[in-house]
């Protein structure tokens, strides 16, 4: 039966997606792409790229979609029910571990020994989306070299704004700096 | 300190750590609504959804510390599947219990889930539109930054803690995860196996007094 197919298979990538969306595209792109056919390799691409702009992880958005190509919308559901089943069912029992313990004096410091790795691996990842996010695509005029100074100066401008105006809601300069985007990158042509 | 399981919440336990701000009282309806709306704008990775729930559960509704919002990312991390997803699962079972993780994992499922279902159905109009990717590269970039700034945040109270232990910590696992291509569940476990060493040290030098 197709949906209980859908349902095991991105039950078996949620359980070995480890470390973050881009280790589990390579185990996305197996499953779906070579074995079973369920997606094109120019589709898969398009789909990572629509992944980074959509809200939600690439492996909720692979699943829907993939879920929606094969089977319409209850093949949507099963594999993403599929794909956060494992990833529930462990964090659950994390939480649960974390509740319970994390008064004890041993499990306090070694947590706190994981805040300055967690920072770290943060950075990490600001490091990349920065970058990603500052590199020239296109032919727009504002690319000097493997940069865009538009998107420096709307990064800038960002950083600033959240230095600047804590109390405002971040979401809103994101979509401002959108809005913005919109106009300098279409319009203007930067 | 016990974990007081049997009371209802009230957002201002004794066992958390003193702070100044008034917590509000804790809420499952309007911890859905704040979990559905950060989903919404967890774009571009998952990792924005930690400037995202510490905003509105440690600043805004004073429910959580900050402290506690690293180790339970620490968890989701260490956990299999999208950080975004194992993240709002713990912090809401930490929360409101069994209860809160399952409203968690559904108000972080909706949002891409819907979304993505529409997308599908206008695929040829997002898949190469210039506006769209226009807008998104605009977002794109606010996003980095909101990351960017959040992180510096909280590099800098680790540098202020003046602690030799986190700042070197700090300094180790950045190095790892930027020069090498471990994955990042390994560089957690690193850190905790430091951390164990480190602990057990100073036990043993406590006890030689």
């Amino acid at each position: 039966m197709i949906y209980l197919e859908l349902f095991l298979a991105f039950f078996k990538i949620g359980l070995f997606s480890f470390g973050g969306g881009y280790a589990s595209l390579a185990l996305i792109s197996d499953e779906i792409v070579h074995s079973r056919g369920w997606l094109t390799t120019e589709s898969f691409s398009d789909l990572v790229s629509i992944s980074q702009m959509t809200p939600g992880p690439i492996a909720i958005n692979a699943a829907t979609f993939v879920g929606n190509q094969v089977a319409g919308i209850p093949g949507a559901i099963c594999t993403t029910l599929g794909n956060v089943a494992p990833s529930i069912i462990i964090s659950l029992l994390l939480a649960r571990l974390y509740k319970k313990y994390n008064g004890l004096p041993m499990v306090k410091s070694l947590l706190k020994g994981l805040q300055p790795a967690v920072i770290a691996l943060i950075a990490t990842a600001a490091f990349t989306l920065t970058q990603e996010a500052l590199i020239a695509s296109g032919h727009g005029f504002a690319n000097v070299g493997s940069v865009n100074l538009f998107a420096i100066a709307l990064f800038i401008f960002s950083f600033f704004a959240y230095e600047k105006w804590k109390k405002l809601d971040p979401v809103l300069i994101m979509l401002i700096m959108g809005a913005i985007g919109g106009v300098g990158y279409y319009v203007v042509g930067f | 300190m016990s974990q007081k399981k049997n009371l209802p919440p009230t957002g201002s336990e004794p066992n958390s750590t003193v702070t100044n701000k008034k917590a509000k009282p804790k809420s499952l309806g309007v911890f859905f609504l704040s979990c559905l709306k950060i989903s919404a704008f967890t774009i571009g990775g998952g990792y924005v959804i930690v400037p995202l729930q510490k905003r509105r559960f440690c600043d805004e509704l004073g429910w959580i510390e900050e402290e506690q919002i690293l180790e339970l990312i620490a968890i989701a991390q260490s956990s299999p599947g999208p950080v975004a997803i194992n993240a709002s699962t713990l912090l809401g079972y930490q929360l409101f219990g069994l209860k809160g993780g399952l409203v968690a994992v559904l108000a972080t499922i909706l949002p891409p889930l819907v979304i993505l279902t529409i997308i599908s159905a206008f695929y040829e109009l997002f898949a190469h539109n210039e506006v769209v990717r226009a807008v998104l590269r605009g977002m794109q970039a606010a996003v980095a930054a909101l990351i960017a700034f959040t992180v510096w945040g909280m590099a800098k109270k680790i540098i202020k803690t003046k602690s030799v232990f986190l700042i070197a910590m700090m300094v180790l696992c950045l190095a790892l995860a930027l020069l090498t291509t471990l994955n990042p569940v390994f560089v957690l476990l690193i850190a905790l196996g430091l951390s164990l060493v480190v602990y057990l040290i100073d036990m043993m030098m406590e006890r030689g007094h």
